[in-house]
């Protein structure tokens, strides 16, 4: 081959140095007995690659003693370029469509006999040693049939790309590299490994016979892992030769190659992975590979549907068809197979990747994903991890870089709070006891699965004490889509909420603060704060499930409107109405205060934003749906959260300094200066304008709970009178003011020592004094983690609901019917009908009374099979007493009395609508449709082709 | 926008200014609601002369008789008043909401038992029981019955107070019912020679109504079923000392710890008044204590308003011979009609009604009504502010068919119905017939 048949050796090339490993032992060299080598070059419209490919061969240490090529109905002109460079005798053509492997073979069988087969592709270019590299290793043990060099990518040249290659159990090519890892020669030592890539694969000629080659049935992907696979199970062994480098372009991977028709469609990929994981399985493991590649495929479809990779989810699904709707074609290539195997899988099962390592990936992802937002934003994650140890001693770390903590300093303030949290729910970690669970205060138990929840959503009547066929809280949509993939324990969800409140709120507030100043210490103890806000105004300890829901992700509402007036787009719209509806629907008032908060927002912004805060306010709608609606038609029920409507009152004081009232509330006095700071804050001149907004915001909030404080809400239980909950209002209004300050910072630097010391200690009086009290008072009462005893287990196991009887004759008693052990999240907020609950009412008044033997049997008709009575009032329980056929039955404490029923309870009756289930699914599916408008759509983009990347080769 | 700089501070203050002005949006306590009563039982005992009915007719009646559960027909018609000998204890049950019915009883005591007329109320279920004027001494004899009403065991506890003190008696708590049981408790085993008592009586668990019988037949003959006091509280009324009675005696049991000063004044027939020696009367705490009425308060009938500064249970024993005695004891005003037997089947006089209006002006209306529940006459008598009326049925019809009277008061009304039969009198407290009953506000919660 010469220059001008398109050899481009020359600067450009990478100079090659002959290294160590390379040096041809002194004895028994296979130089001494050269064995034959015949090079197969297999094209199809590589005309782009080929140039440099083929002037790559020219140079060889070591060349092949027979060369023929192989074109596979290529338009692009890459024929005339194998005809120039190895004349028209050693090409052979086959038709567009052709396989690798067939057209492989087609070369093979025109070629003298020889010991080895070369295969290469016509976008691997090979460096002068590649193929004596190659020959090194063949030629050092005799069971070695396969050998493969390090290939590295075209055209950086620098970054591995493979050496060796395996596949995982879920059909992932797997190559233990990071993404774009650079060669430093960490993997510069033959190994054995299940297959090479067939780019520049040395096959023994006899072996190749014996397996028939590649399986035709893999015309592009895979056929090399097939074949190693099989080379494996008939005893022999495949290599890598690090020593021998190759450059591979990677076309038909990546879709540079320009198609023509018969080409193997994108799916092909998938295809291949699933014929080769299921052609070639022990038959031990066949059937279970079967059922799980079938499951997983359908998940990784909905997976990419949900993903937004249309392309990708059609694929997969064109895969499986492809593969499950050809059971004989598996059977033949399972019976061929059987036919040449000598050695079980078991005895290789060294070169497949362990079985966790799909998993460890979803992992990698979510770890990525959480440290890109924990990370400073400068800082841009990098590919996927290895499954190896890159090797990099430590001690060659340089030694003047900073430590760890200096380099990630809100990182470790972070991992500092959910230690911090860990301490403060000291007690409230399940323990031993696996049916204790979080509850208490305002927030019902989780449900044994999230199943339940689903199930909730879905159903047309609910297993409430009176039977409810109320629609289901919009909450549980969220919920039950985060609770998924912790199916047994979705309670693990509601722990991580309300347990690493702090640490999940100072996490949302910090990115915000990363738009509101640029001060990285300052909007540390600012998200801190207010973080710890939460934790002070009661709403951790007393259960309130909402408000920390809300609180959490009204940071990132904020965030994403300042997003929108930065670059405004109808999917910021999309995702700003996504995150007000998951506020909302845990705490309602959210929307109220976010309608107000996008009011302001348009005024500030004009029209600029008028679209996207429109289209966010009518996606918040549509998905709180029926929710909304029930508040628009009670629209003090805007007040009832997550969980069980218990009531609670501030004082003027507390209003001021941000506490809901409650006994999970801290002391005023850690806030007792911020009022003052922040009103100090609107001094200086330079920062008063965004002061004063961060004032209208805060007053905004203050306004809210204010009128709140004097409101209160009724049920659709009955006529249950509730004081309204402000936790939220009165964060917001603290978080303003807490904005207002750290706004003001920078400009107060230059006062005197002894003014800047008195307003720090003002300042941090509140994250440090607060953090202080949450960690010796701890988060739990009236939270707690036990067993739920809403009603006695014994009482709970029977058929029947439970009257749960508390209060007193003179001062009022509630009653309240619990199915079972008592209502789940969610659950609590299902009502009877209002017929029901009249009647269940009007009886319950007579059973306190005056109770008759009609008293006792509607009970029984209403489905009650025994009346509880906690802590019960001796005035309540002698009126109940007497009630005629009564039974009292004992009881779990000396303070409880119980009584039993007589005769079977009534089984209560009564269905919502049959296409009730349908405003269930039109919840899910408007969630999980905004979700995906929300994600970028993904679209097979061609790389950077080889032109546009300029002659790197 | 332009904002002063001034102006948010300024605003967050009125914004709390303004959260003191408005209302704290809590609940309080809930008063008891009333709550129309469907079902009512009263237990009647043994050896008496039933007389019972209704305001209204009664959906169904049930009457039974202790122990045996054997039926008694003749109380079971729940449109008529009726009447029946009873020989053993009987429990109605009355259905029908807002029929208002209820049991009484009389009979003459036998000599050994004092001897005197007895006429009183059947009790019903409640929560507890507060008789004074009991004894175990020489001068009389009590016991009390209790009947479980309930197809569940029940449980009482007694307590007690005496002229020295509060009684710890063995056995007075804990007193276990079988259903359906009778039992009858003589005093002088909880407490023997105590001449005057105070007694309690408190439901634990179940359903059980009491009786107390009080008699006396060594010293002076006469015999009563006082009708159980209101618990003690620090203004009440005695009501309704009958007419004509000139030995009266208050009883006043002053159950708490610390001592009391108690002033007594007298609704009379013109108005009221204080009667001297009766104000800043000492009562000792945890003591019964007997005070005389004087003779001067007049021959007319009465009441007695109590004021204490510690809650005291009274009643009042009134005797107009040797040969019997009544006691008056505190009521509620009533707040709805009331059943006051005419037709005793024991051969008594038409009651004398001692009606007060302790609080302010009042009326009331006294309907008469024969034993098939039809109306016979009615007349209307206003009661001044501050004071007591005597009505005699006699002037209400003359028609011998007379078995009953309902009266209706408008205002606050206290008031008696006394019964004679030869030497004999009774006296018993005028209630309101349960139509309409309190509960608790019940609400329902998710």
């Amino acid at each position: 081959m010469s220059d001008e048949q398109g050899g481009l050796v020359g600067p450009d090339w990478p100079e090659f140095e002959l290294s160590d490993d390379e040096t041809p032992p002194e004895e028994h060299h296979w130089l001494d007995n050269p064995p034959t080598v015949a090079a197969v070059i297999v094209a199809h419209n590589g005309a782009r690659w080929l140039p440099k490919v083929l002037g790559s061969f020219s140079s060889m240490f070591y060349a092949p003693t027979a060369w023929r090529a192989v074109d596979v109905g290529s338009t692009d002109g890459s024929s005339d370029l194998l005809r120039d460079a190895f004349g028209a005798e050693r090409i052979s053509f086959a038709p567009s469509g052709t396989g690798f492997g067939e057209a492989a073979w087609m070369g093979v069988e025109q070629l003298p006999r020889t010991d080895w087969i070369w295969l290469l592709h016509d976008d691997v270019a090979v460096l002068p040693g590649t193929l004596a590299g190659l020959l090194d290793v063949a030629t050092s043990a005799d069971d070695i049939a396969v050998v493969g060099p390090k290939l590295r990518e075209w055209p950086s040249l620098k970054r591995l790309l493979e050496v060796g290659v395996t596949i995982t159990n879920t059909g992932t090519r797997e190559t233990g590299l990071e993404t774009g890892e650079p060669d430093a020669g960490q993997h510069d030592w033959p190994r054995d490994v299940l297959a090479v890539s067939s780019a520049g694969m040395l096959v023994r000629r006899d072996v190749w016979d014996e397996l028939d080659g590649f399986d035709p049935a893999l015309p592009m992907f895979c056929d090399d892992i097939d074949f190693g696979w099989r080379v494996a199970r008939a005893g022999y062994r495949t290599r890598t030769a690090p020593s021998a480098v190759a450059f591979h372009a990677e076309a038909t991977w990546r879709g540079t190659r320009r198609r023509t028709a018969g080409d193997v469609p994108q799916w092909e990929a998938r295809r291949a992975a699933l014929y080769t994981l299921l052609a070639n399985a022990s038959r031990r493991r066949f059937l279970r590979q079967y059922v799980r590649l079938f499951v997983g495929s359908l998940l990784r479809f909905f997976g990419f549907l949900l993903g937004k990779d249309p392309e990708s989810a059609s694929d997969e699904l064109l895969a499986l068809r492809s593969v499950y709707a050809h059971p004989l074609e598996l059977r033949e290539a399972r019976q061929s197979r059987a036919g040449t195997a000598r050695r079980d899988v078991a005895d290789f099962r060294h070169l497949f990747p362990p079985f966790w390592l799909p998993y460890r990936h979803g992992l990698d992802a979510v770890v990525e994903a959480t440290i890109a937002m924990v990370k400073p934003e400068s800082i841009e994650s990098t590919g996927r991890r290895s499954s190896f140890d890159d090797g990099t001693p430590l001690d060659q770390l340089p030694e003047e870089q900073p430590s760890f903590v200096f380099r990630h300093p809100w990182l470790i303030t972070l991992l500092a709070l959910f230690v911090l949290a860990l301490v403060a729910g000291r007690g409230l970690f399940s323990g031993p006891d696996a049916s204790a669970v979080l509850h208490g205060g305002a927030l019902p138990m989780p449900p044994d699965s999230a199943g339940d929840w689903w199930r909730t959503i879905v159903e047309r009547s609910h297993p409430v004490g009176l039977l409810s066929t109320s629609i289901p809280p919009v909450f549980l949509v969220p919920l039950a889509l985060a609770a998924t993939p912790f199916w047994a324990s979705p309670g693990i969800v509601v722990s991580t909420l309300m347990l690493f409140a702090v640490p999940l709120a100072a996490l949302t507030a910090h990115r915000l603060g990363r738009r509101l100043t640029s001060h990285r210490t300052h909007r540390k103890v600012w998200a801190v704060s207010y973080a710890l806000s939460i934790v002070a105004v009661g709403a951790v300890a007393e259960g309130r499930l909402g408000t920390v829901v809300a609180l959490i992700v009204l940071p990132i509402v904020v965030n994403t409107a300042i997003q929108i007036a930065d670059d405004p787009g109808w999917q910021k719209g999309v995702r700003l109405g996504i995150w007000i509806a998951v506020a909302s629907a845990f705490a309602p008032i959210s929307f109220l205060l976010c309608v107000l908060g996008l009011g302001l927002f348009v005024f500030l912004e004009r029209k600029w934003v008028l679209r996207d805060a429109v289209i966010a306010l009518v996606t918040s709608a549509a998905l709180l749906g029926p929710w909304l609606a029930q508040r628009v038609v009670h629209p003090t029920r805007m007040w009832w959260e997550a969980g069980f409507p218990i009531e609670a009152h501030a004082s003027v004081l507390e209003l001021l300094f941000g506490r809901g009232g409650g006994p999970g509330a801290a002391p005023i006095w850690f806030n007792v200066a911020l009022p003052v700071v922040a009103a100090l804050a609107i001094v200086p001149r330079r920062t008063r304008h965004d002061v004063l907004l961060c004032w209208v915001i805060a007053l905004v909030g203050l306004a809210v709970a204010v009128l709140g404080n004097a409101m209160a809400f009724t049920t659709p239980f009955g006529p249950a009178h509730i004081a309204a909950w402000v936790g939220v209002p009165l964060v917001i209004w603290v978080a303003g003011l807490l904005t207002a300050v750290m706004l003001a910072v920078p400009e107060v630097m230059g006062l005197p020592r002894a003014a800047l010391a008195t307003l720090t200690v003002a300042v941090l009086l509140v994250p440090v004094g607060l953090g202080g009290w949450w960690l010796v008072r701890g988060t739990d009462q009236p939270l707690v983690n036990s067993v739920p005893d809403t009603v006695p287990a014994y009482i709970a196991a029977n058929e029947g609901a439970t009257l749960v009887i508390t209060g007193t004759v003179e001062k009022g008693a509630d009653a309240r019917v619990v199915a079972g052990a008592g209502p789940f999240l969610g659950l609590e907020a299902a009502s009877p009908t209002r017929a029901r609950a009249h009647e269940l009412q009007t009886t319950v008044a007579r059973l306190l009374a005056r109770p008759a033997l009609d008293d006792v049997e509607r009970l029984s008709d209403l489905g009650i099979s025994a009346i509880y009575a906690p802590a019960v009032d001796s005035g309540i329980a002698r009126r109940i007493d007497g009630a005629p056929g009564l039974r009292p039955a004992g009881s779990d404490s000396p303070q409880s009395r119980v009584w039993v029923l007589p005769g079977e309870p009534a089984e209560l009756s009564g269905e919502a609508p049959r296409w009730r289930w349908l405003v269930g699914g039109s919840m899910i599916a408007a969630w999980l449709v905004a979700i995906m408008l929300t994600a970028p759509v993904r679209r097979r983009r061609a790389l950077p082709t080889l032109g546009d990347e300029g002659d790197d080769l | 926008m332009r904002i002063r700089a001034t102006t948010p501070p300024v605003l967050a203050i009125l914004l709390l200014i303004g959260a003191v002005f408005l209302p704290d949006p809590r609940e309080g306590p809930r008063d008891p609601r009333s709550v129309a009563v469907s079902r009512s039982a009263y237990a009647c005992p043994g050896d008496v002369n039933v007389a019972a009915g209704q305001i209204a007719p009664a959906g169904a009646v049930k009457a039974v008789s202790l122990p045996g559960g054997r039926s008694v027909g003749s109380l079971e018609r729940p449109d008529r008043w009726r009447l029946a000998k009873t020989s053993r204890t009987t429990v109605v049950e009355q259905f029908g909401r807002g029929s208002g019915g209820a049991g009484f009883f009389t009979t003459t005591a036998g000599e050994a038992e004092g001897g005197g007329l007895i006429v009183a109320a059947c009790p019903p279920t409640v929560d507890e029981s507060w008789f004074v004027g009991l004894g175990s001494g020489a001068k009389h004899e009590s016991r009390l019955e209790l009947t479980n009403l309930s197809d569940v065991i029940a449980v009482a506890d007694i307590s007690l107070w005496g002229a020295d003190g509060p009684i710890e008696a063995v056995g007075a708590e804990g007193i276990t019912l079988k259903p359906q049981q009778r039992q009858t408790l003589d005093v002088s085993k909880l407490a023997d020679g105590e001449p005057e008592l105070a007694v309690r009586v408190e439901r634990r668990r179940g359903a059980f109504a009491v009786t107390a019988f009080d008699g006396s037949s060594r010293v002076f003959g006469g015999s009563e079923v006082p009708a159980p006091t209101r618990a003690p509280r620090r203004d009440q009324v005695v009501t309704g000392l009958p007419a004509g009675a000139r030995n009266r005696t208050l009883l006043v049991v002053n159950p708490s710890t610390s001592t009391s000063r108690l002033s007594v004044s007298v609704l009379g027939r013109r108005g009221t008044f204080s009667p001297g020696g009766l104000q800043a009367v000492r009562i000792p705490a945890g003591r019964v204590t007997s005070l005389p009425l004087p003779a001067a308060l007049g021959a007319d009938g009465l009441s007695l308003r109590i004021t204490s500064e510690q809650p005291v249970a009274v009643a009042a024993r009134v005797a107009e011979a040797k040969d019997d005695y009544a006691y008056s004891v505190s009521a509620h005003a009533l707040d709805g009609p009331a059943l006051v037997p005419v037709d005793l089947g024991g051969g008594t006089s038409r009651p004398r009604l001692t009606l007060s209006a302790p609080a302010g002006k009042a009326a009331v209306t006294v309907t008469g009504f024969d034993a098939r529940m039809k109306q016979l006459a009615s007349e209307r008598h206003e009661l001044p502010a501050g004071t007591t009326s005597t009505v005699a049925l006699t002037g209400l019809t003359d028609s011998d068919r007379l078995a009953y009277v309902v009266v209706e008061p408008r205002g606050d009304v206290v008031g008696s119905a006394t019964f004679r039969k030869d030497e004999g009198i009774a006296s018993i407290p005028l209630e309101a017939a349960p139509v309409r009953v309190l509960g608790p506000d019940v609400r329902l919660v998710g």
